[in-house]
């Protein structure tokens, strides 16, 4: 017997698994990404019965059918043999319909148990389940079980050892025989035609069912396996099959309700309606209270990144002693300015980004993990499907009020590509943290109270902007597979599980710094050296004298080329802007400015007087437009590249977003010198 | 008649699930089959249909609805 061996969990969302996979490994935990894929690959690890065990956390899908990311990737792990023993969850305060993964599992040749998970819940709703009527049925071990409870954590590890010993794979007999009952001839003709040992793992049966429900991977499979002539024919067998989902689906339940014949009792009739709850999903208070929580939540976001925050601001401190001390150890004044304006800038950016989402994650992560935010999702679906979208996609929207990024990887909830992609494309418009921070200072400096029109307009103005997006963009990236509309459980509410929490939202942030820190820092060095002079003077540096060259055509949009400059700065990050306004209107070096402006803020009055005495109202308004829709941080520019395996479409999109900010910019700015 | 038309509170019985292939094989997958039995617990103009299949509380796109055929009881 080997020392070592691989479990694989599997199991529907809210079966409880991931609460099961931490506490089973707790910090032995490595995340990354399964290959090619946008789906985070979990694998562990634990001791027990004297030899160490790898668990892989599959992810949660209700099925195994080919029909998204998720569960491709679940499939061909399950074939590729690696793991030794599947270990299925079930959630068993719905049994019925949690086991039909198990039921789409049989037929595969791998060995397996069968978890019975929240059986405290279970008998909370006055449920008792007898697991030895199961497993004799199955063939396979089967264990009740309360996954949040570490008490009853010995009699898995025992389960464990048993199914090392009996090494059994789940009896697919009934279920065939079910297949054979409702498809009668069909059956009879394909599985006569298929390998009579299936393949690879996958057993006749399991391969009938995937193909009646014209399942293409499986389709693929077979195709490679069966001669062309068996295939045409194995074809020709399931043409007239209709609606072979569904029929298949009633074998699976069917042989679902003979598993459970006899071994589950209920004694009391379940569930009160909850008083929350039902004002949660009310058409009249449904989005009201929705919106309350939403901003209530973005406030406590911020505050949970701002720890983060302030670390990164604390660090613009050290660029100037830095310099002094580079300074009198006789350095090249170009060098010195290269560390500590851009090396110490890029490196302050990415790292108060990371404070946004940390807690756009974790709190956003919250809201999903306790059940509220498929209820979000619920009274919201009208107004995505506006858009293309549905409900689900609230979620990247929301949290894109934090961190665009945040909003990038906050996509992953929708099912197909397409969906992402839309959903990425047009989260854009949706102002982050820092984003709202620039407006709000530039909007009250110029229009005093004043400012809660420009920002009423600017929200009106991002409705339109979201239709032009959705009317543009919409049609080329949704296909007919995509146009998927809203089908999603409502979970139970439940406690937050703080420790998977925190952890996700540290690995959100770890990643997101890997990806920031290379490009940050790069666009810095350029700024860096366009705004070189060796006088010490900013009219003799690069971007000077491209400013004031450029600037007749930036002022069509309204556009001097002072904020011109802190236009294209919010590329890098959004609070750039503000250093690049201050320093153009003080004369000093842009990076420099633009370190102390991220940095502190207390310095925003000189930017505020410098800023009134130098542009007139129909320019700070161009400004404010141009800056608002302007496309987002490079960062999260890049992180939406990372997530849709694209680099074409985030770059048009940002190009799109770049023209309208610009576009409308002008359109305010010509407005607007009708009235002053 | 269609799930869609199912009024709050009512119960009945699924008769046929229709629509592309892929709807299929996703609401199969969340337990609503030919032959199953339903409550519709919240059915909001505009808003998708909630119902409780198999102890579970499922939002379902209300368009999507139109493709489930059902009986409903007459109690």
């Amino acid at each position: 017997m080997s020392e070592s061996m691989t479990i694989a969990l599997l199991g529907q969302p809210n079966s409880g698994k991931s609460t099961f996979y931490n506490a089973l490994t707790g910090a032995r935990q490595h995340v990354g990404n399964w290959p090619g894929k946008t789906v985070e690959q979990c694998i562990g690890s634990f001791t027990a019965n004297g030899k160490t065990y790898t668990v892989v956390d599959l992810p949660g899908t209700y099925s195994l059918a080919a029909n998204s990311d998720e569960e491709i990737v679940t499939r061909d792990y399950i074939a590729s043999g690696e793991a030794d023993l599947i270990c299925l969850l079930t959630d068993s305060s719905q049994l019925e319909r949690s086991l039909f993964m198990c039921a789409d599992y049989t037929g595969i040749r791998v060995p397996a148990v069968l978890l019975l998970n929240m059986m405290d819940v279970a008998g909370m709703q006055g449920k008792t389940v007898d697991p030895a009527v199961i497993e004799k049925k199955l063939g396979i071990p089967v264990l009740p079980f309360v996954a949040s409870d570490k008490t009853n954590y010995s009699s898995f590890y025992e389960l464990l050892k048993n199914a090392e010993h009996r090494n059994a794979v789940i009896s697919s007999a009934d279920l065939a025989k079910r297949y054979e009952e409702a498809f009668g001839e069909t059956y009879r003709t394909v599985v006569s035609l298929l390998p009579e040992n299936g393949i690879s793992v996958y057993e006749p049966c399991w391969l009938f069912a995937k193909l009646a429900e014209h399942d293409p991977a499986a389709e693929k499979l077979v195709e490679g396996a069966v001669s062309a002539e068996n295939f045409q024919r194995i074809q020709e067998a399931l043409r007239p099959v209709e609606d072979g989902s569904s029929r298949t689906g009633s074998c699976k339940f069917a042989w679902i309700d003979y598993l459970l014949d006899g071994a589950v009792k209920t004694v009391a009739p379940d569930k009160a309606a909850n008083t929350f709850d039902r004002i949660a999903i009310s058409k009249r208070w449904g989005k009201p209270v929705a919106a309350g929580i939403i901003l209530l939540s973005l406030v406590v976001s911020i505050l949970a990144g701002y720890p983060l925050m302030a670390i990164g601001s604390a660090l613009a401190y050290i660029g100037a002693p830095l310099a002094d001390w580079m300074g009198s150890l006789g350095i090249h004044p170009l060098l010195i300015s290269l560390v500590t304006e851009a090396l110490v800038t890029g490196l302050a950016f990415t790292i108060m980004m990371c404070g946004y989402i940390f807690g756009a994650t974790l709190v956003f992560g919250l809201i999903e993990d306790v059940g509220y935010m498929a209820r979000i999702s619920y009274v919201f679906d009208n107004t995505m499907q506006k858009l293309g979208l549905h409900g689900k996609a609230m979620m990247p929207f929301l949290v894109s009020f934090g961190c665009n990024i945040a909003g990038s990887s906050g996509s992953r909830v929708l099912d197909t590509w397409g969906q992402r992609m839309t959903a990425i494309a047009m989260s854009w418009v949706v102002p982050c943290g820092s984003t709202w921070g620039v407006v709000g200072l530039v909007s009250t400096v110029f229009f005093g109270p004043g400012a809660a029109l420009v920002i009423a307009a600017l929200f009106a103005v991002s409705v339109l902007h979201l239709k032009l997006t959705a009317s543009i963009y919409g049609k080329r990236l949704l296909s007919d597979a995509d146009q998927t509309g809203l089908l999603m459980e409502l979970p139970p509410y439940h406690k937050p599980h703080w420790r998977a929490l925190f952890k996700t939202a540290l690995i959100r942030m770890g990643e997101a710094f890997k990806r920031a820190i290379g490009i940050v820092t790069l666009i810095a060095i350029v700024l860096c050296l366009l705004s070189y002079s060796s006088s010490g003077n900013a009219s003799s540096s690069i971007l000077y004298r491209f400013g004031n060259a450029i600037e007749p055509v930036t002022m069509i949009f309204g556009l001097r080329w002072q904020t011109f400059l802190a236009w294209m700065a919010s590329w890098m990050g959004k609070e750039g802007s503000l250093g690049a306004l201050a320093s153009v209107f003080s004369g000093g070096s842009v990076m420099t400015a633009v370190a102390n402006m991220t940095i502190a803020p207390a310095d925003s009055s000189s930017v505020a007087a410098a800023l009134t005495s130098a542009i007139t109202k129909p320019e700070a308004l161009a400004f404010i437009f141009a800056f608002y829709f302007n496309m987002p941080c490079v960062m999260a520019l890049s992180s939406a590249a990372h997530e849709t395996h694209s680099l074409k479409w985030p770059l048009r999109i940002a190009l799109y977003y770049i023209a309208t900010s610009l576009i409308l910019a002008g359109i305010v700015y010509h407005l607007a010198l009708l009235f002053w | 008649m269609k799930l869609s038309e199912v009024k709050a509170g009512q119960r009945g019985k699924i008769l046929s699930v229709g629509g592309k292939e892929d709807f299929q094989r996703r609401i199969t997958a969340v337990g609503i089959i030919p032959g199953g039995a339903f409550e519709v617990v919240k059915n909001d103009r505009k808003y998708p249909v909630l119902l409780d299949v198999r102890s579970t509380v499922l939002a379902v796109n209300r368009k999507d609805c139109d493709a489930v055929l059902v009986e409903v009881n007459h109690e």
